[in-house]
């Protein structure tokens, strides 16, 4: 195996912990982009980048998902015909209405819900009864009826937790955030119950907008309580009828939600796609509104910083220089790369060396990284003005919890540096290094990863359902507790496991979940990429040493 | 060559030839046929494509907007939003914010928010499918649905988006929802996100409720296919917040069988502050829980802590653990906020003989003292602790404005009710009080005289 | 499934069936029903292609012109309740490659079921009627169309 099969080339600068230096690749990019040049792409992938892969599914593991699935309906069908005709009991509740109501569901669309989800029930909604830090407590859960009913044993299941947003380990209960949030407390009392419009406005959380506004990079900030309903809300209220809104393909339900609520038109282009971004834009400008034919009078481009489900970095540099020759203004959601990505921590904006000031409406969320709750919107004076008079969640919703407010505060001075102390800058480093260092092994391993490299977000193909449960369950067993996902919550192909890294993992945690995966990867044929060769833990590992070795003879002979 | 062709096809029959190769002819059309796009209407040369692209110039993305003083630069307290609220500086007393049972601030709630944050840390860091289900929020959930007596409960981790994903998860294309005027903007957001034919009826006049439901009835007489499967909502709230005053809910149950709707309750208001023992609008009226098939409310009132629930039977109430957007696509209550709302609960069912009737005879002391007022109207009922007073002559925002800073000046803390443009049906400008249960006579006195003396 | 829904893609119906290698899964399928139809001992090679005809016929009829709706809960607030599978894929759009596809094979299948009969004029009859009638629901004048009001609702 040479060094030329290799995905991450070694050859690449390190900056910072960062593998490849996104200043150079960003301009790389800027020329490109300006100069019309076609991108790499591998024999069996569609890299497009040097840092990004996302391998073509194998033909074999799609043929035997499909197989899997078909099998799963006739057994659905089959199950079904038996309840309808009373050889099986229905479970489930029943309504309380008369029967001459419509019912309330329609069978047909809880096919699906009955016969397939239920039989993987207890992967989902797990419940724990410790802090979700490095390592959590699960509560243990049993089933006597396959998963339609639970009972607790009253244990619990010590596991190590790749499954919650932790990216820089500040979910702790004994932090100095977690001190000030209980010292606000004291201070503020647990809940604010008004809105901000009327006399919700606390003085922290003024503070925060202006630290939040420091560290970003603009000028202002705005907070609401929230994550999801920041955009939701925020969205209806900044474009309307006669607007165009150009959304990723892999948008989280949040910005879908909010573009549908605004009544703007929506086209979505192809995921982190460019080139065809651009031929949208340019078609919709050209044509005006489908119907009227008249001109758009906004056009708004929504993306996010970190895709969750794929690990891949939005294309930040182009989307500014289209946005910038075609006059559209851009809305960036850093709900998992704020505090996660770049050398900064400042999110995807630092990570490419962007200008703050050329995204227009910066949004993100305080669940991730911080390990708090609620979201933002930060930008120019006027956007935040703008939304602090005509925002719903201003007007109507509650304002920020106090002991949030002030374990973002302490968490983001943290982070900032301001604290005197270098933990912020440790904890990035540390996630860096983590993300390398687990991204590196799995794909040598002969996993498929998806994702740019530099995400803490790693997902690993799966494909089919059954592995989906049987992947989750042999992880829980090892003590390992992981998140996998399927149809139709991805694509029918498209079923995943998903690491999310945390700089509270140290080495020894990363080296037991690598072993954990490696045997449940055998026991389950996870190995089907076909760039990387499969191999256990234990040949990457000496293979390593022996190239480590190469290289100290090769400095001595050079010395001699 | 040709004795490689068996026999059997040489002697195939001729209209079994000519159909084969008419097939043939529609395949190779198949695939040459290209996939319907709009005709294109543009013969536009390159040279007019580029004029339009570089002369189209988009509308500024901030537009022009009202600049209202008081709502940019908002008056900012400095500590609890208790009865007695710092505000600007100046030790005041609260009535602006929905502090009815005056759990803000409450040393035991603080003691054990304290104690699960040194347990479980501040945020639940994920959503509830993938290990941000902790065991409070369990706990809080079987506590809520206890508290009502009814089968199931669930949580959201705020109290806007509770009602905004409840209704869209169970009414779609095609079902029809019929709801008060007066709803509050969560629930009008939520009615348009269901993308269902929506009928609004006057507020809360009972005869243009059932007109709409007989017009229904004819159509569905008519197309009775249609009717077996379109359902039909009825959304309305307990108490409402821009009014202040009661839905009739017996007549509201009692149609419900006659036209076969179902009713989504809203008691954002009335839970734990209306009926005796507090358990909301229903125990009010005596009206059994099980005829209702929703009720959601907001923990953001009464229980001084964040976010929102809905309770009912479990057929309706565990659909929404796959279906209510709010609760798949968004991180969980954090565990200490929940902590907070289980113990406000013991608080309250501890001292349910003692708050309700206190609470109750407050609100109907500070009615009558209103409603004694020269130059103002009170609207809503007298046991409701939300009113809504409004001036007899010219009552303008402006001017309620000034008679908001006139009482803060004199260290009292009103709010103007604040509303978007986006309302459906806007109400007229109001300042809405709200009542505390541990307010004490001489200072409901105190309010009532600053909003006297402020008219002058 | 909808916990962590990874993509705005409101119909997961429209998509699927463009998904890498299913067409070829299907022509795998078609052939080992027919393969188990052959092995059937009393049913000849004749019967044996009929009946794989005629039942991929019915049973694509079934599910494609027949069933509305999604069998999960879809995030279009109902938008497909109304439409058959036929008229959901690629969310309407016609002459894609998915519909080519599925209108080709039924064709192909009775050009081979054809030529294995010996040309039979009992087997042309059954074959080509089941054959027009799938042809038929898959034009694109009938998008949308429920002749006598069948299955509207």
């Amino acid at each position: 195996m040479t060094r030329d099969n290799l995905v991450i080339n070694k050859t690449q600068v390190e900056n910072n912990g960062v593998i490849h230096d996104p200043k150079k690749l960003s301009n790389q990019m800027q020329t490109q982009f300006q100069k019309g040049l076609t991108e790499k792409s591998t024999k069996k992938g569609k890299s497009e980048y040097d840092d990004e892969l996302f391998e073509d599914t194998p033909m074999l593991q799609a043929i035997y998902t499909y197989i899997c699935y078909a099998v799963l309906n006739l057994f659905g069908w089959f199950r079904d015909f038996l309840r309808q005709a009373g050889i099986e009991k229905r479970k489930g509740a029943a309504d309380n209405n008369p029967p001459d109501f419509v019912p309330l569901y329609q069978s047909y669309e809880s096919f699906y819900t009955r016969n397939v989800y239920y039989r993987i029930r207890d992967c989902f909604n797990r419940p724990i009864c410790s802090v979700p830090g490095a390592e959590l407590e699960l509560v243990d859960r049993k089933t006597d009826d396959f998963n339609w009913s639970f009972y607790y044993t009253g244990k619990k299941v010590k596991a190590l937790n790749l499954g919650s947003y932790n990216y820089l380990g500040f979910a702790e209960n004994n932090g100095p955030s977690s001190k000030a949030a209980i010292q606000s407390i004291n201070d503020y009392g647990v809940a604010s119950c008004s809105p901000r419009q009327e006399l919700g406005t606390l003085k922290c959380q003024l503070q925060l907008e202006e630290l939040l506004a420091e560290f970003l990079g603009v000028e202002s900030a705005v907070t609401f309580g929230m994550g999801f309903a920041t955009n939701a809300l925020n969205i209806p209220t900044l474009v309307g009828k006669n607007c165009l809104i150009l959304s990723d393909e892999l948008n989280h339900a949040s910005l879908v939600l909010g573009s549908r609520l605004s009544g703007a038109t929506i086209k979505v282009f192809k995921h982190n796609d460019t080139k065809d971004l651009e031929a949208k834009i340019k078609k919709a400008i050209i044509e005006g509104h489908p119907v009227t034919r008249r001109p758009w009078k906004k056009i708004l481009i929504v993306v996010e910083g970190v895709y969750s489900m794929e690990g891949s970095i939005v294309r930040l540099p182009e989307i500014i220089a289209i946005k910038k020759k075609y006059k559209a203004y851009l809305y960036l959601d850093e709900a998992h790369s704020i505090g996660a990505v770049g050398p900064n921590g400042r999110g995807v904006i630092d990570h490419w060396g962007c200008d703050s000031k050329d995204v227009d409406i910066l949004m993100g969320t305080f669940t991730k990284s911080f390990g708090a709750a609620g979201g933002y919107i930060a930008g120019s004076k006027e956007l935040v003005e703008f939304l602090k008079l005509n925002s719903h969640a201003n007007c109507y919703a509650s304002s920020m919890s106090p002991p949030v407010t002030w374990q973002i505060i302490r968490t983001l001075e943290i982070i900032m540096g301001l604290d005197k102390t270098n933990e912020g800058i440790r904890r990035i480093k540390q996630l860096a290094d983590n993300t390398h260092y687990f991204r590196e092994k799995l794909i040598k391993m002969g996993f498929i990863v998806y994702g740019n490299h530099s995400s803490p977000v790693v997902p690993v193909m799966l494909y089919m359902p059954s592995k989906i449960a049987g992947f989750n369950r042999l992880m829980l067993e090892k003590g390992i507790a992981v998140v996998t996902v399927g149809f139709p919550a991805t694509g029918l192909t498209g079923g995943r496991v998903r690491f999310c890294l945390s700089a509270a993992h140290t080495r020894e945690m990363l080296d037991k979940a690598l072993e954990a995966i490696d045997e449940c990867g055998n026991m389950a044929g996870l190995r089907t990429s076909q760039i990387n060769k499969p191999k256990t833990l234990k040949q990457v590992r000496d293979e390593e040493t022996k190239m480590n070795e190469i290289e100290i003879e090769e400095n001595v002979e050079r010395r001699i | 060559m040709l004795d490689l062709i068996p026999d059997y096809v040489k002697n195939a029959p001729f209209y079994h030839l000519v159909v084969e190769a008419f097939l043939l002819v529609w395949i190779l059309w198949l695939i040459f046929r290209k996939s319907y796009s709009p005709p294109e209407k543009n013969k536009l040369t390159e040279k007019d494509k580029k004029e339009l692209l570089e002369e189209w110039t988009p509308e500024p993305l901030v537009p022009n907007y009202d600049f209202r003083e008081s709502i940019v630069k908002p008056r900012v307290v400095d500590g609890p939003v208790a009865k007695y609220a710092i505000v600007d500086g100046v030790k005041s007393l609260n009535v602006a914010s929905f502090n009815f049972l005056n759990m803000v601030g409450n040393q035991k709630i603080s003691e054990m928010a304290i104690k699960s944050i040194q347990k479980y840390g501040v945020g639940s860091c994920g959503p509830r499918g993938f290990y941000g289900t902790i065991d409070v929020h369990l706990e809080l959930e079987q506590r809520l649905a206890k508290y009502f007596n009814v089968e199931e409960g669930i949580i959201y981790s705020y109290g806007f988006s509770t009602i905004a994903s409840a209704i869209p998860a169970y009414s779609k294309r095609g079902d029809i929802i019929f709801a008060d005027e007066g709803v509050h903007f969560a629930i009008q957001k939520g009615i348009v996100a269901s993308r269902s034919d929506v009928r609004y009826f006057k507020h809360n006049d009972i005869e243009d409720l059932e007109r709409l439901l007989k017009e229904q009835e004819d159509a569905d007489k008519k197309n009775p296919k249609k009717a077996k499967v379109t359902r039909k909502f009825l959304v309305i709230e307990g108490l409402y917040m821009n009014y202040g005053d009661l839905c009739p809910l017996p007549k509201m149950v009692e149609l419900k069988y006659k036209y076969k709707y179902r009713i989504f309750l809203d008691e954002s208001v009335s839970f734990a502050t209306i009926g005796k023992t507090g358990r909301g609008i229903t125990e009010y009226y005596n009206v059994p829980r099980e005829k209702i098939d929703l009720i959601s409310g907001s923990m953001e009132m009464s229980l001084g802590s964040v976010g929102g629930f809905c309770v009912g039977s479990s057929y309706v109430v565990q659909h929404q653990v796959l279906s209510g957007q709010g609760y798949c696509f968004s991180a969980s209550l954090p565990p200490l906020l929940a902590v907070s709302a289980i113990e406000a609960l013991n608080i309250i069912e501890e001292k349910q003989d003692e708050i309700f009737p206190e609470l109750e005879r407050k609100c109907k002391i500070m009615h009558q003292k209103l409603k004694a007022l020269n130059n103002y109207t009170v609207s809503g009922i007298d046991i409701s602790p939300i009113k809504h007073v409004r001036l007899s002559f010219e009552n303008t925002l402006d001017r309620l404005e000034k008679i908001v800073d006139y009482a803060q000046s004199k260290a009292i803390s009103l709010t103007v009710a604040r509303y978007l443009k986006e309302e459906k049906f806007s109400s007229k400008p109001s300042i809405r009080i709200s009542v505390n249960y541990d307010l004490t006579e001489a200072e409901i006195q105190q309010i009532v005289d600053v909003l006297d003396q402020a008219v002058n | 499934m909808n916990v962590g829904v990874a993509h705005s893609e409101q119909n997961p119906n429209v998509s699927w069936l463009n998904s890498k290698g299913i067409w070829f899964t299907y022509v795998i399928f078609v052939f080992t029903m027919h393969l188990i139809l052959l092995s059937l001992p009393f049913l000849s090679t004749a019967v044996a292609w009929t009946l794989t005809n005629v039942l991929h016929n019915v049973a694509a009829f079934y599910l494609l012109h027949i069933v509305k709706g999604a069998p999960w809960e879809t995030s279009d607030q109902g938008k497909a309740r109304s439409y058959t599978y036929w008229e959901q894929i690629d969310d309407g759009v016609q002459f894609t490659a998915t519909r080519k596809f599925l209108t080709t094979v039924p064709i192909v299948l009775f050009l081979m079921a054809s030529f294995y009969t010996k040309y039979d004029p009992t087997h042309f009859f059954i074959n080509v009627s089941t054959l027009i009638v799938v042809l038929i629901a898959k034009l694109p004048q009938l998008h949308g169309v429920r002749i006598f009001g069948i299955n509207k609702y």
